[in-house]
């Protein structure tokens, strides 16, 4: 689905990403891992469109999306969570997740102004479905509180489903177990197991909770200081010295 | 959403019942300059209340819209109605083109900017003289032919329920703007702009379509102020209009369709009051805006009646 | 040629001026967020106490100059420490609308109390012209130039090389940051915001006596300080000096070749056309973070 080719990004300075390329197949869940500043948010930019690389392209289902504006990637399906807020936070949870399916919403101008039963209709199925989806998420108890008002986990949740109401066909997450307790994580990671193949064709995720990260990948991307370590499958990455390494700085000799 | 809903349609009843009271001549003409002062506030508070963006240049749109009708009337003898809907189309379009450049920018920018195109379209209105007749402006733009034969009063009565009904198409679709899709995309790019795009909104083009309807909305309401005083000049291009559009959009409680209509209905009355204080009022009128920021920044209605949506549970 | 040289001068000398007149505006810019639109009441009291202090108390032009700074000084503080430092951190709009408030109240005070006719400052620099090659240029004008210079110098210095100065980069790179490591961040914003408004009033006692004063230029010097903002580049001091230069000189430019009517409205364009090359400033590198 997606294709990543190289993709380079310096700021100034600094080189944030240099040559990455990786593949993400339908069906499939895959971690992009490394320590702090390794450059994977700044992937999630480039890949979204918020960011432009510095060289390099995106491919999405075979459409070259490496000049796209945000909303337009979101359009053909790829929808990002972001590592700082994700939410509207004065508004609850029912309209954060309305707003986000947006593109489910969208009729004519003129019908906005004038609209019909056709509209109404519309607007009935597209309220259906966020409640539907906030159900799913086990937050229908809090559907009217704001989302400044959540705690840590439903918060995470709620970003989740925010995403989620867009309708995305490929979902990236940028740590969505941040700041959750074992139990809150491996829910979480229960919830995530699902989604691939019912509401979405594949995930990508940036965690730095590895448990999370071991028990939901099919593939883990490493990276450290903007390039790719290596790639494979959660038992190779979690064997390689090179990855302990990485994390854990080189053993005194 | 509801409320809102009640509110304003108590308040249209309230505005009809009014005029039948038997008052005078003065409070007719207070309520005409309400109706004015609502129609482009709640143009206004589309830009600023629900985009999120401070203009400071909308009295531009105000001012095409009012000297469009003057034009008309006065060189081509085009009747009122006509000009009202023509200032609303042109200050549409001048709207499109301004916000389409202003809008590539955020924050103090963009509050800069815009009042830069107000300042260049004074200047204009002051120096094209061949067209706007210079700094004497407009005169003599003539009432509606039915008019001709009524009293001052019934004159004044007349405009009124102009105005009101100007008002209820402007409400009407500010109404519609923000209980549709476009209210809650533009309330997502104000809440959170990094979110409305991730999710598919593209900021620039819902807060365009705000700026170009508040556009049209100054458009309808300069040209009614133009056939009411029955002259236009370049003030219409001035701060002073601009200060009165923010103080009655944020006292009133920016980001709900109430607070542009009950704030005009305060600063208005209070203008009249303070009158007996002649020149002391500008000075009071200063505090009154420093007090409204440090004391009530959420403006009256904010913790009522900002845009709401619940899901009706079967 | 020689027309096209006079010119010239006269906008290099108008262009100081407004950059003089521009710098309090950046500064409280760049190193507290606030857009001041008080900023031309502010230039506006600084030339009524010039004219005051000079004119009725028959007081020396540079004394008169100090007590000015001094005392808008002192009135800058108390309006950071009681109403801007209510709406810190409130968002750019809070501010804005509280100066709006705040200028209201200056221009129409200052009316109720001097009424409507210009003043003059009067000052020690005789009017007599001075003939440099082709170029005619009053005493006055370059001695005030002399002094802006000066001016500047001092204030740059202030900023980039004293302890305070500092301070108050530190504070709006990161407040918490600057409170950490023991800076009093309320009072460094405070005198910041006394800064801007001591060089806001300067301005205006210094060219109060070239231009006239009277309480409603406030809103024409905000609007041209904005504009010379804008194109240095908001908070930016380089930027505001180069503004204020590009702004005289085309204002002087366009008045002499072709329409003096629409001289005013040379700015506006000037930033309309700008925004859409080169949208936030020749000076400032826009960065945004998702
Ligand atoms: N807009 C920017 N301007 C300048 N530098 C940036 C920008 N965005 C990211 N960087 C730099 O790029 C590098 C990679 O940052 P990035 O946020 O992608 O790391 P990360 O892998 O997401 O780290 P973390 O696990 O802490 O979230 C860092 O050194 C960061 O400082
Ligand atoms: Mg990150």
């Amino acid at each position: 689905m997606l294709q990543v080719d190289n993709i380079t990004k310096n700021f100034g300075g600094i080189t944030a990403v240099a040559d990455v390329s990786f593949a993400i197949n339908k069906g499939e869940v895959v971690s992009l891992i490394g320590p702090n500043g390794a450059g994977k948010t700044t992937c999630f930019n480039l890949i979204t469109g918020f960011y432009r690389p510095t060289a390099g392209r995106v491919q999405f289902e075979g459409t070259d999306i490496t000049a796209f504006d945000p909303h337009r990637v979101a359009r053909l399906g790829v929808v990002r969570t972001f590592q700082k807020t994700n939410v509207l936070p004065r508004l609850n949870v029912f309209e954060n997740v309305l707003a986000a399916r947006h593109l489910h919403g969208e009729t004519s101008i003129l019908r906005a102004f004038f609209p019909g039963k056709a509209v109404r209709v519309r607007e009935k199925r597209v309220r259906d479905e966020a409640a539907d989806l906030i159900e799913t998420l086990g937050l229908l108890a809090r559907i009217d509180t704001p989302a400044e008002s959540l705690s840590c986990g439903e918060l995470r949740l709620l970003e989740v489903a925010v995403a989620l109401s867009a309708g995305p066909r490929l979902l990236m997450l940028d740590e969505p177990a941040a700041g959750l307790n074992t139990q809150e994580a491996e829910r979480l990671a229960d919830i995530l197991k699902q989604l691939v193949g019912t509401r979405v064709d594949a995930l990508l995720l940036v965690e730095h909770n590895m448990s999370l990260v071991m028990s939901v990948s099919h593939r883990v991307v490493v990276l450290n200081f903007g390039r790719k370590l290596m790639e494979g499958s959660p038992e190779q990455v979690r064997n390689s010295a090179e990855v302990i390494e990485a994390y854990l700085g080189k053993p005194v000799e | 959403m509801i409320f809102e809903r009640r509110f304003l349609l108590g308040a249209l009843a309230i505005a009809i019942v009014f005029p039948l009271l038997g008052w005078s001549e003065y409070v007719i003409h207070v309520g005409v300059l309400i109706m004015f002062s609502i129609m482009l506030a709640t143009g206004f508070n589309l830009i600023v209340g629900y985009v999120g963006e401070f203009s400071l240049g909308h009295t531009a749109f105000l001012g095409i819209g009012a000297y469009t009708a003057a034009l008309l009337s006065s060189s081509l003898g085009m009747p009122i109605f006509f000009n009202i809907a023509a200032a609303a189309v042109v200050a549409a379009i001048a709207g499109f083109f301004i916000g389409a450049v202003t809008l590539r920018l955020r924050g103090p920018f963009f509050v800069i900017v815009t009042l830069c195109f107000a300042e260049v379209l004074r200047i204009v209105a002051n120096n094209w003289v061949a067209l706007t007749n210079g700094p004497m402006g407009i005169a003599g733009i003539v009432k509606p032919a039915w008019m001709a034969q009524q009293t001052a009063l019934q004159q004044k009565i007349d405009f009124y329920y102009i105005g009101l009904a100007l008002v209820t198409v402007c409400v009407y679709f500010a109404y519609r703007f923000v209980y549709s899709f476009l209210g809650r995309a533009v309330v997502t790019i104000r809440e959170n702009r990094f979110v409305a795009q991730s999710v598919g909104i593209w900021p620039y083009s819902y807060s365009l379509l705000a700026f170009v309807v508040a556009s049209a909305m100054a458009g309808v309401a300069g040209a009614f102020y133009a056939h009411y005083v029955s002259y236009v000049g370049p003030e219409v291009f001035g701060f002073p209009f601009m200060i009165s559009m923010i103080i009655m959009v944020l006292l009133g409680g920016k980001g709900t369709l109430i607070g542009p209509v009950i704030g005009p209905v305060i600063v208005v009355l209070l203008e009249e009051y303070l009158r007996d204080f002649k020149d002391l009022r500008f000075s009071i009128f200063g505090l009154v805006i420093v007090a409204v920021v440090l004391f009530v920044p959420q403006g009256l209605m904010g913790f009522v009646a900002a845009r709401r949506e619940q899901y009706a549970r079967k | 040629m020689d027309f096209l040289l006079q010119l010239l001068a006269n906008g290099l000398v108008n262009g100081t001026f407004y950059a003089l007149s521009a710098l309090g505006l950046t500064l409280i810019f760049g190193l507290m967020r606030v857009v001041n639109f008080a900023h031309g009441e502010l230039y506006m009291v600084g030339g009524l106490i010039g004219w005051a202090l000079t004119e009725l108390v028959g007081a020396n032009f540079f004394l008169a100059l100090l007590i000015v700074v001094i005392a808008t000084g002192a009135a800058g503080y108390l309006i950071d420490r009681w109403l801007i430092e209510r709406v810190r951190n409130q968002g750019a709009e809070s501010g804005i609308l509280l100066t709006i408030g705040i200028s209201i109240f200056l221009t129409n005070t200052a009316l109720l109390i001097v009424g409507t006719v210009p003043h003059k400052v009067l000052s020690p620099f005789a009017n007599k012209p001075l003939f440099l090659g082709p170029v005619v240029l009053t005493q006055s004008r370059l001695s005030i130039v002399a002094i802006c210079a000066v001016l500047m110098l001092a204030v740059h210095l202030l900023i980039k090389h004293t302890t305070l100065g500092r301070a108050m980069r530190a504070t709006v790179q990161d407040a918490m940051a600057a409170s950490l490591v023991g800076i009093r961040t309320e009072r460094i914003h405070g005198f910041t915001f006394a800064l801007g408004t001591a060089l806001a009033s300067a301005a205006g006692a210094l060219l109060g006596s070239i231009y006239v004063t009277q309480p409603t230029i406030g809103g024409l010097v905000s609007l041209k300080a904005f504009v010379v903002v804008i194109l240095g580049g908001l908070g930016s001091f380089a930027g505001a000096i180069i503004g204020g230069l590009v702004l005289g000189v085309a204002e002087a430019l366009w008045g002499g070749y072709f329409a003096t009517g629409y001289v005013d409205a040379i700015g506006f364009a000037l930033v309309i056309v700008m925004l859409l090359v080169r949208p936030y400033g020749l000076f400032s590198v826009k960065s945004e973070r998702a």
